[in-house]
């Protein structure tokens, strides 16, 4: 076999042999690897809907950070909403979970899906403390952010996380836009205007 | 021990040419993922399992793969292990895959397993290059453990998750940050030079 022929068959057979293997690994993860992150918005919907029976995936066209909407049920009462958003922050993609009551004007709490923001600074987003103060926010007007003190009681407000303000208004961005477009969709119009 | 026996061919990768803290390479996961030491652990079994796979089936092949293409050969039978390793702890792992994100992916071009092909499991025989990949592996390991246990136990308190430093201690934020990553990994190396020369002496 000349050399140039050996090299084409070698490289090939390589190509063929490694392209097979990852197919299979492919087939065989998955299945798992959706259900891991399907596992994960449920989980978050849970903690931030404890009531809540069921969560009904509505069918939307998907419109600029709104990856899922999703209809909690008790029963056949909606008890509220879950929506899965996903937007830049300061590196990367930030995916989040909100939970709203049925109405869409009160925001029932927040959970974190995905993001990469500095280690200590900005992922400290998934901290407890900051995510408790999205509880009981109005969804009627932006919420906004004020840095290095308490907002006072009644303003739409939280505090931004220090030293990452960014990923704070990043954050915010992705939620006070989304909600507005979600209000917009035929469906979720209805919904609202038939209870 | 004589060069070239089957234990120096593993020794030699823990200390006396230790990939991290000798050949300075592979840094870019080193300095980047040692920000908590799960993080490290995860990202050293992940990048030994890659060279220890990539290495057997290079040396298994070696007399097989043509020169003029062995990079090329090289490079596609590591992105294939490192794909199966990203889809496994995607699969079984998923806090873990989700906290290393890109790095994972990254490994293809970790200089230490290309390095290993072409300077060891290319020329020898699978149980050598084996053993060799073994003891990097053990190497990345012990540096990146190091790295990460300074970093985490600094830069937030804590260790492998369990709070080890006294309620007063404010953690050191910087050492989680990149910098932190410099500063720690330039402190190791020192040290590490300074007993390499001080046994050096001694022998």
């Amino acid at each position: 076999m000349s050399d140039s022929l050996k090299m084409v068959v070698v490289l090939t057979l390589i190509a063929i042999i490694s392209g097979a293997s990852l197919s299979f690994v492919d087939t065989a993860t998955r299945e798992k690897i959706t259900e891991n992150k399907t596992m994960a918005l449920m989980e978050g919907m849970k903690t931030l809907l404890p009531e809540a029976e069921d969560f009904k995936k509505l069918d939307v066209e998907k419109k600029g950070g709104i990856e899922g909407i999703y209809k909690a049920l008790k029963g056949e009462k909606v008890v509220g909403w879950g929506f899965m958003l996903s937007g830049p922050g300061f590196q990367d993609k930030i995916t989040i979970v909100i939970a709203t009551d049925p109405q869409i004007k009160t925001l029932l709490g927040l959970e974190v899906l995905e993001q990469k923001e500095t280690p200590g600074l900005g992922a400290k987003m998934e901290h407890k403390e900051f995510k408790e103060q999205f509880k009981g926010k109005s969804l009627e007007e932006d919420i906004e952010y004020v840095k290095n003190e308490k907002p006072k009681d009644g303003e739409n407000k939280i505090e931004a996380l220090s030293a990452a303000t960014i990923s704070t208004k990043q954050l915010l961005k992705i939620i006070n836009n989304n909600i507005k477009d979600i209000k917009e969709i035929e469906k979720i119009k209805q919904e609202l205007g038939g209870k | 021990m004589k060069k070239g026996s089957p234990t120096y061919e593993y020794i030699k990768g823990v200390w006396k040419e230790n990939p991290v803290l000798v050949q300075l390479l592979g840094m870019c996961p080193t300095l980047a993922v040692t920000t908590t030491v799960e993080n490290g652990i995860a990202m050293a079994l992940a990048t030994s399992f890659v060279l220890i796979m990539s290495s057997l089936i290079i040396s298994a092949f070696r007399k097989l793969i043509p020169s003029s293409v062995r990079i090329a050969s090289y490079i596609v039978i590591i992105a294939t292990f490192v794909t199966l390793a990203d889809r496994f702890l995607a699969a079984n792992f998923y806090d873990i895959s989700k906290a290393l994100g890109p790095f994972i992916p990254l490994i293809i071009v970790n200089c230490i397993i290309l390095g290993r092909q072409e300077a060891f499991a290319s020329k020898n025989t699978v149980k050598m290059a084996f053993l060799d990949a073994l003891g990097m592996s053990t190497g990345f390991f012990i540096a990146l453990f190091l790295l990460s246990s300074v970093r985490e136990i600094l830069g937030n308190g804590t260790w492998l998750g369990i709070h080890v430093m006294p309620a007063s201690f404010k953690p050191w934020l910087v050492m989680i940050m990149p910098p932190g990553a410099f500063f720690t990994l330039g402190i190791i190396l020192g040290i590490s030079a300074v007993i390499a020369r001080k046994t050096k002496k001694g022998a």
